[in-house]
C-alpha cells in the first residue's frame, strides 16, 4: 500500500481566507473535498475485486505500480449503486498518509471557497448520512456539501465496519 | 574472495553499521541523559559488539567494550542518573571503540591513543559507582593538568620540544626586547621528605618569577599516588618539577635562589642561549627529520605499547575500499514501482497491432532490444532489495563455531533453506537477533559435556539446525537445537526471585516461557561474553517485533528446543503459478504446489457436512473451491471444466479447485495495506505484466480456514 511521507504538512498552510476545493456531483448533487487531499483524478479503470472486503471496497487498482483500494462512494453513502460510464472518476484522495481511490459519478470544477460561505452541515433533509458532512457551502453555482474523506475512509472506519459485518455473520 | 573473508567482511559491516548508528544515540544522550531507551540501545549495539569482537578474534575490542558494556549496564537500572560528564565519557569512551575497531580491521597490532587512558576511566568510575566510598577518581584531578604532566623525564633538555613549545606561545626570538636574554632550565628533584625540611617548591617559583618570565614548567608525578583516605599531606609525590625561565639574570643568580639547597641532585641549572634555539629552529625547518633526536616520546600511561601520531589516528583501513551507495529504502521502493510501469508499457507496445502492422525490421528490432532491456533493469532492480539469507546464515557458521570452541561444547550447525530470499533490510535486522539465539542455544541449550549428551542417549556431538523457508505469507528462520531444552520450573523459580511472577499463581508453560523476553531476565548464573546478563532474549524480541514479526519457542525438557521467528513477507519474490478462477486471475506460491491435474470425478467424494474430498493417489484431500471460498462468483464451477491443484502443508495437503492454470511467473508480493488485516486467505497482491492486480494465495490461511470447519 502507498503512503504519502511529505505531502501532509503541505495541509497545515492557510494562505487566504478562501480555500480551494475540487468539487464532484453524487447522484446529481454537488460535493466537494479540499484540493490538498486531492492526489489525482483519474478516469475509471479495471480493478481487481478483493474478497471479504465490505461492501462499498469494490477492490483495490494498480495506479502506476501502487496498489490503491478504491471505494464507492455511493455505495458508502446508501444509495443505488450506478453503473460505471466514461464520466465515472476516481478521485485518488489523501486519507492519513494512504492513498484511496474515490470512486464518483463525475468530477467538476476546482472552487474557490471562503469561510463565510460555509454552514454546519444540516442535520436533516439530504440524500445521506450528515455523518460524512464537514460543512455546507453556498456558492454562486448552487449548495456544495463539503466532505470529509477521513469520515467516509480511514483505517478506523474500514476495521469497524468489518467488525459489524463480522459480529452480522 | 575465500569463504572466511567474505565472513570477515560481513562481519565488520556490521560492527560499522552497529557503530554508526551508536554514534548519534550517544549524542542524544547527552542531550536527554536519561532516557533509558537511549542508553539501552546503546547497551544493545555495545553487547553484539561484544559479542562480535570476540568471536571474531578482535580481542583488544572485545577488552574495551567489555568494561564499556558494565559501565552502560550500570546506568540501564532505573534510578541510576546519569551525569554529563559521565555522558562524556561514553562519548569518549566510543571514540576508543571506533579506533580501536579501525586498528583492528586494518591488521595493526597496536593500541590507539588514549585506549589505557579511557579503559582506566571507566573501570574507575565503574568502582565509584559499585564501591562508592572507596575511590576518590585520581583520573579527574589528573585530567585537567595532563598535558603538563611526566612520569618520565629525559635528562637531556629537549630543545626541539622547547622550540615548539616557544612557537606555539607566540615566543618571538629575534624580538630586540629579549635579546639579551637566556633560557635557563631548571630541574628540581623532589625527594618524599622536601615538605619536613621545608624545601617549599612554590617559594622558588615566587623567587624566580622575580628574575623573569617561567615560560612553562612539567611536573613529573610520582605514578603511585595513593588514594585520598590513605594520602598523606606531608609526603610530597612531585618527584620532579622542570621549568623554563627566560631572563636577563646571570646564571649566579638563579643559582642564589637556591642558595640553600644542600644535597645537589637537587637541582639542575642548565642555561640555553637564544641563539642555541634560533640555530636549531632554522635547522629543523631545512632539515626536519634528522633533528627528532632523543625525543622519547613520553606517554601518559606506560602501558600503552607505542604512540601513534595523532593523524593516523584518523586513518581507517584503506585497503580494499568496496564502494557502497547507502540508498533509502523508500527510494528502491519508488524506483521498483517506476519499473513495474515501464515494463508495462513495454509490453503494451510489444503488443499492440498497430505497430505489429506497420511490418518495419528495424522497428521490430528496437522493439526487441526494448524488451530485451527492460527485462533486464527489472530483475536488476528486484535483486537490489532481495537477498538470500546465505550470506547471514554463513556468518552463522562462524559465531557458532567460535562459541562452541569458547565453551568447549562440540557443535555442529546444519543450514537449510540458505536460497531463500528475503528484503535486504530484514536480512540487515535479522543478524543481531540470529547471533543471539544461536548463542543462547550453544551456551544454554546444549548440554555442558559430552557425557552428559551420551547419557541421555543422544550423540557426543551437539546439533543445531538453522533453516529457512517461505511458508505461506510468512518468512519462517528456525532454530533448532537438541540440547536440554527450557526447564521451566527454574524459569519460574527464577521469575518469582525476580519478582517478574506472582507466587501463588498459576502459570502455563507457554506462560513461563514468555518470561524468557522480558527485560533483564537472565538465568545464566555467570555473565559470560557469550550469553548472559539477560539481554539477549528481550533484544531478539524487540528487533522482531520491529520487522513486524513474531518469536515462538517450542522445547520439551531434555530434548531440545525450537526457536521460531515468523516474520511477514512486506516485499519478497515468490514464484508463482498463474491461475485463472472465472475471470479473476490468482497466483499459487509454486513452493507449496505438489502438483496439478484434471480430477476423475469418480475419485471426488462429498461427505455431507463436511465438504467434497478426492482420493488422490490413495490419499483423501479435501477440496477447496476457490471461487466460493473468495466469494469471486457464484456459478459453481463443474470439476470437469475444472483444474485441480495439490498444496502441501504441514498440517495436512490439500486441493484447490482453479478453473485454468495460465501460467508460471516470479512476482514481487505487495501488501494489501489497510485491507490486509481482514483477508486471511490472501497474503498479498502482485502486479501483473500485464498491469492488472493478481491476489496471491496464502496458502496457511487457507489450511487454517479449512481446520476452522468452514468449508462445507
Amino acid at each position: 500500500m502507498a503512503t504519502l511521507q511529505k505531502k501532509t504538512d503541505k495541509k497545515k498552510v492557510n494562505v487566504s481566507s478562501a480555500e480551494k476545493y475540487l468539487s464532484f456531483e453524487i447522484n446529481e448533487e454537488m460535493y466537494a473535498i479540499e484540493i490538498l487531499d486531492v492526489k489525482e483524478i483519474i478516469a475509471m479503470m479495471k480493478f481487481t475485486k478483493v474478497p471479504k472486503m465490505p461492501f462499498f471496497v469494490k477492490g483495490v487498482i494498480n495506479l502506476r505500480g501502487l496498489v490503491i483500494p478504491i471505494i464507492d462512494i455511493r455505495l458508502k453513502f446508501e444509495l443505488q449503486e450506478l453503473a460505471y460510464n466514461e464520466r465515472t472518476t476516481i478521485i485518488i484522495g489523501i486519507v492519513d498518509e494512504n492513498l484511496i481511490g474515490f470512486i464518483v459519478d463525475r468530477t467538476a470544477d476546482v472552487l474557490n471557497i471562503s469561510q463565510s460561505e460555509m454552514a454546519p452541515p444540516p442535520k436533516f433533509g439530504t440524500a445521506i448520512d450528515t455523518g460524512f458532512l464537514k460543512y455546507m457551502a453556498k456558492t454562486s453555482n448552487g449548495v456544495v456539501m463539503i466532505v470529509d474523506l477521513k469520515k467516509i475512509f480511514s483505517e478506523a472506519e474500514l476495521h469497524n465496519v468489518i467488525e459489524i459485518e463480522k459480529n452480522k455473520g | 574472495m575465500n569463504k572466511n573473508d567474505r565472513v570477515m567482511e560481513i562481519f565488520l559491516d556490521e560492527c560499522k553499521e552497529i557503530l554508526s548508528e551508536i554514534a548519534p544515540k550517544l549524542l542524544n544522550l547527552e542531550e536527554t541523559p536519561n532516557d533509558k531507551h537511549i542508553i539501552n540501545d546503546i547497551f544493545r549495539g555495545i553487547h553484539t559488539l561484544k559479542g562480535n569482537a570476540n568471536s571474531f578474534g578482535f580481542t583488544k575490542l572485545g577488552g574495551f567494550v567489555h568494561y564499556f558494556e558494565d559501565l552502560l549496564s550500570i546506568y540501564r537500572k532505573e534510578g541510576m542518573v546519569l551525569e554529563k560528564n559521565e555522558a562524556d565519557l561514553f562519548i569518549r569512551a566510543f571514540d576508543i571503540v571506533e579506533n580501536v575497531f579501525a586498528y583492528e580491521e586494518a591488521g595493526r597490532n597496536e593500541y590507539p591513543q588514549n585506549y589505557d587512558k579511557i579503559l582506566n576511566e571507566i573501570k574507575v568510575a565503574l568502582a565509584i559507582e559499585l564501591n562508592p566510598q572507596e575511590i576518590i577518581p585520581v583520573v579527574d584531578i589528573l585530567e585537567d593538568i595532563s598535558p603538563y604532566i611526566k612520569y618520565e623525564h629525559n635528562e637531556k633538555i629537549n630543545i626541539e620540544e622547547l622550540s615548539d613549545m616557544l612557537k606555539k606561545s607566540g615566543f618571538n626570538y629575534e624580538d630586540k626586547a629579549i635579546e639579551n636574554q637566556k633560557i635557563y632550565n631548571i630541574v628540581m628533584n623532589l625527594d618524599h621528605d622536601i615538605y619536613l625540611r621545608g624545601y617549599n617548591h612554590q617559594i622558588f617559583f615566587r623567587l624566580l618569577k622575580e628574575l623573569g618570565e617561567i615560560l612553562f614548567s612539567y611536573y613529573v608525578i610520582d605514578e603511585n599516588v595513593p588514594y585520598l583516605d590513605d594520602f598523606n599531606t606531608e609526603v610530597s609525590f612531585v618527584k620532579q618539577i622542570s621549568l623554563y625561565l627566560l631572563s636577563d639574570a646571570d646564571e649566579m643568580d638563579i643559582q642564589d635562589v637556591f642558595e640553600f639547597i644542600a644535597e645537589e641532585h637537587e637541582i639542575s641549572i642548565t642555561t640555553i642561549t637564544l641563539n642555541d634555539i634560533q640555530n636549531i629552529m632554522q635547522k629543523k625547518e631545512t632539515r626536519p627529520k634528522e633533528l627528532i633526536h632523543e625525543t622519547k616520546v613520553i606517554v601518559e600511561n606506560k602501558s600503552s605499547p607505542a604512540v601513534i601520531p595523532t593523524e593516523e589516528l584518523f586513518v581507517k583501513s584503506t585497503d580494499k575500499v568496496k564502494s557502497t551507495i547507502r540508498v533509502e529504502s523508500i527510494k528502491l521502493d519508488e524506483l521498483f514501482d517506476s519499473i513495474g510501469e515501464l515494463v508495462i508499457a513495454q509490453s503494451y507496445i510489444s503488443q499492440n497491432e498497430q505497430i505489429h502492422a506497420l511490418n518495419n525490421n528495424e522497428l521490430n528490432q528496437y522493439l526487441d532490444m526494448l524488451g530485451k532491456s527492460t527485462r533486464l533493469i527489472q530483475s536488476k532492480v528486484m535483486g537490489l532489495r532481495m537477498v538470500a539469507i546465505k550470506d547471514t546464515f554463513l556468518k552463522m557458521k562462524r559465531v557458532v563455531r567460535d562459541v562452541s570452541i569458547k565453551t568447549g561444547k562440540e557443535i555442529e550447525l546444519i543450514l537449510s533453506g540458505e536460497d531463500t530470499e528475503v528484503d535486504k533490510t530484514m536480512v540487515d535486522k535479522l543478524s543481531e537477533p540470529l547471533i543471539h539465539l544461536l548463542r543462547n542455544s550453544v551456551d544454554h541449550g546444549i548440554e555442558p559435556s559430552a557425557e552428559q549428551r551420551v547419557s541421555a542417549g543422544k550423540e557426543s556431538i551437539g546439533n543445531i539446525w538453522l533453516s529457512a523457508s517461505h511458508r505461506g505469507s510468512s518468512f519462517v528462520i528456525e532454530i533448532r537445537d537438541d540440547g536440554r531444552g527450557i526447564d521451566t520450573k527454574i524459569i519460574l523459580q527464577k521469575a518469582l526471585e525476580k519478582g517478574i511472577a506472582k507466587a501463588g499463581v498459576y502459570y502455563t508453560d507457554d506462560e513461563i516461557i514468555d518470561f524468557l523476553f522480558l527485560a533483564g531476565f537472565s538465568t545464566a548464573s555467570t555473565i559470560t561474553d557469550i550469553s548472559g546478563r539477560g539481554v539477549g532474549l528481550d533484544a531478539v524480541k524487540q528487533s522482531i517485533e520491529e520487522l513486524r514479526g513474531k518469536i515462538t519457542v517450542e522445547t520439551e525438557f531434555g530434548i531440545g528446543s525450537i526457536f521460531r521467528i515468523i516474520l511477514p513477507l512486506t516485499l519478497a519474490i515468490i514464484d508463482g503459478l498463474t491461475v485463472k478462477v472465472g475471470d479473476e486471475v490468482l497466483i499459487v506460491p509454486i513452493l507449496s504446489v505438489v502438483e496439478s491435474f484434471s480430477p476423475i470425478l469418480s475419485n471426488i467424494h462429498h461427505v455431507k457436512g463436511r465438504g467434497e474430498f478426492i482420493n488422490f493417489r490413495g490419499e483423501i484431500l479435501p477440496i477447496v473451491r476457490l471461487n466460493q471460498l473468495l466469494n469471486l462468483s457464484q456459478e459453481i464451477i463443474p470439476f470437469e471444466k475444472s483444474t485441480l491443484i495439490c498444496i502441501d502443508h504441514d498440517r495436512g495437503r490439500y486441493v484447490l479447485q482453479v478453473s485454468e492454470l495460465t501460467g508460471r511467473q516470479q512476482v514481487v508480493i505487495k501488501s494489501l495495506g489497510l485491507l490486509s488485516n481482514n483477508i486471511k486467505e490472501i497474503s498479498g497482491v502482485a502486479i501483473l505484466g500485464t498491469g492488472h492486480i493478481a491476489l496471491i494465495l496464502n496458502i496457511e490461511g487457507i489450511r487454517d480456514y479449512l481446520d476452522s470447519g468452514a468449508n462445507t
